[in-house]
């Protein structure tokens, strides 16, 4: 049931994610990667990760794709949006995916996926203690540049227009 | 075995590269390639963590991953909403269109 289950949010993760790239209107681009991003997170809550796929709805669709639609509808709309679909756009992708994936999928599980205890899955209790103790001084730094991408976004936004 | 898990990422990473080379690119479909190529990378941290017993390290790298993925689309936008102030196209011009150019 549960193999059924993931190879169905496989598959419509592809389909979304196929029409966030061939997609000309961004909005709707916006609300397919939403749905990628939710496809994502049963994965993730199955690779024994539900503090981050909570956190991956809740927060990244949530906070950061809502801010990704504000602005891209209140972008003005583009006059071109014919959608040309060339075959030969699709030989560089297979070929880097042809070698890039299954040097991905023998480095990380060689050991096998289905190697791991599932009691040995962090807590979250685990996981605070960690980010806390082991990278606390990382974690500030996240902070910082956090703090320097909204300064440097609102920079880019309010900075006077220049008049050619 | 071939895992679920694995071809997913796999078929992500393979459309998130042909967003790059599809015609009459935009600004904007880069960055949502952008998206899907980093949602790859921390989908595969945490198969990392999965199978090879190292999962709390890995789950904190993934969110800190995470974090970087919002601060790269923050500044993106800003950058892609200023061109449009600016009056600016959001498309990519393609190879034969900068030759003519010059």
């Amino acid at each position: 049931m549960m193999s059924v289950f993931l190879l169905a949010t496989m598959l419509l993760g592809w389909i979304f994610a196929a029409y966030v790239v061939t997609q000309p209107d961004p909005v709707r681009a916006a609300f397919a990667l939403i749905g990628v991003f939710c496809c994502a997170a049963t994965h993730w809550w199955r690779l024994q990760a539900p503090f981050l796929a909570i956190l991956l709805l809740l927060v990244y669709l949530g906070a950061v794709m809502v801010f990704f639609l504000f602005i891209v509808m209140t972008l003005p709309q583009s006059e071109d949006s014919q959608e040309v679909f060339n075959p030969k756009s699709l030989t560089p992708p297979l070929l880097i995916t042809a070698l890039t994936a299954p040097l991905l999928a023998w480095s990380l599980t060689k050991k096998g996926i289905h190697a791991l205890d599932p009691q040995s899955a962090p807590g979250f209790h685990t996981l605070g203690v960690e980010l806390f103790e082991q990278y606390g001084v990382l974690l500030q730094y996240l902070g910082l540049l956090l703090f320097v991408a909204m300064v440097v976004s609102v920079a880019l936004i309010t900075a006077p227009k220049e008049r050619s | 075995m071939i895992d679920t898990t694995q071809c997913f990422v796999c078929g992500l990473f393979f459309i998130g590269i042909w967003g790059f080379f599809l015609p009459k690119s935009s600004i904007l479909r880069w960055l949502m390639a952008i998206e899907l190529l980093i949602l790859v990378a921390t989908t595969e941290l945490l198969i990392a963590g999965y199978s090879g017993h190292t999962a709390p390290s890995s789950h904190i790298i993934a969110l800190f991953w995470m974090t970087f993925a919002a601060v790269e689309l923050a500044v993106g936008l800003a950058f892609v909403r200023r061109l449009a102030d600016e009056g600016l196209s959001l498309k990519v011009a393609e190879k034969s269109e900068i030759k003519q150019e010059d």
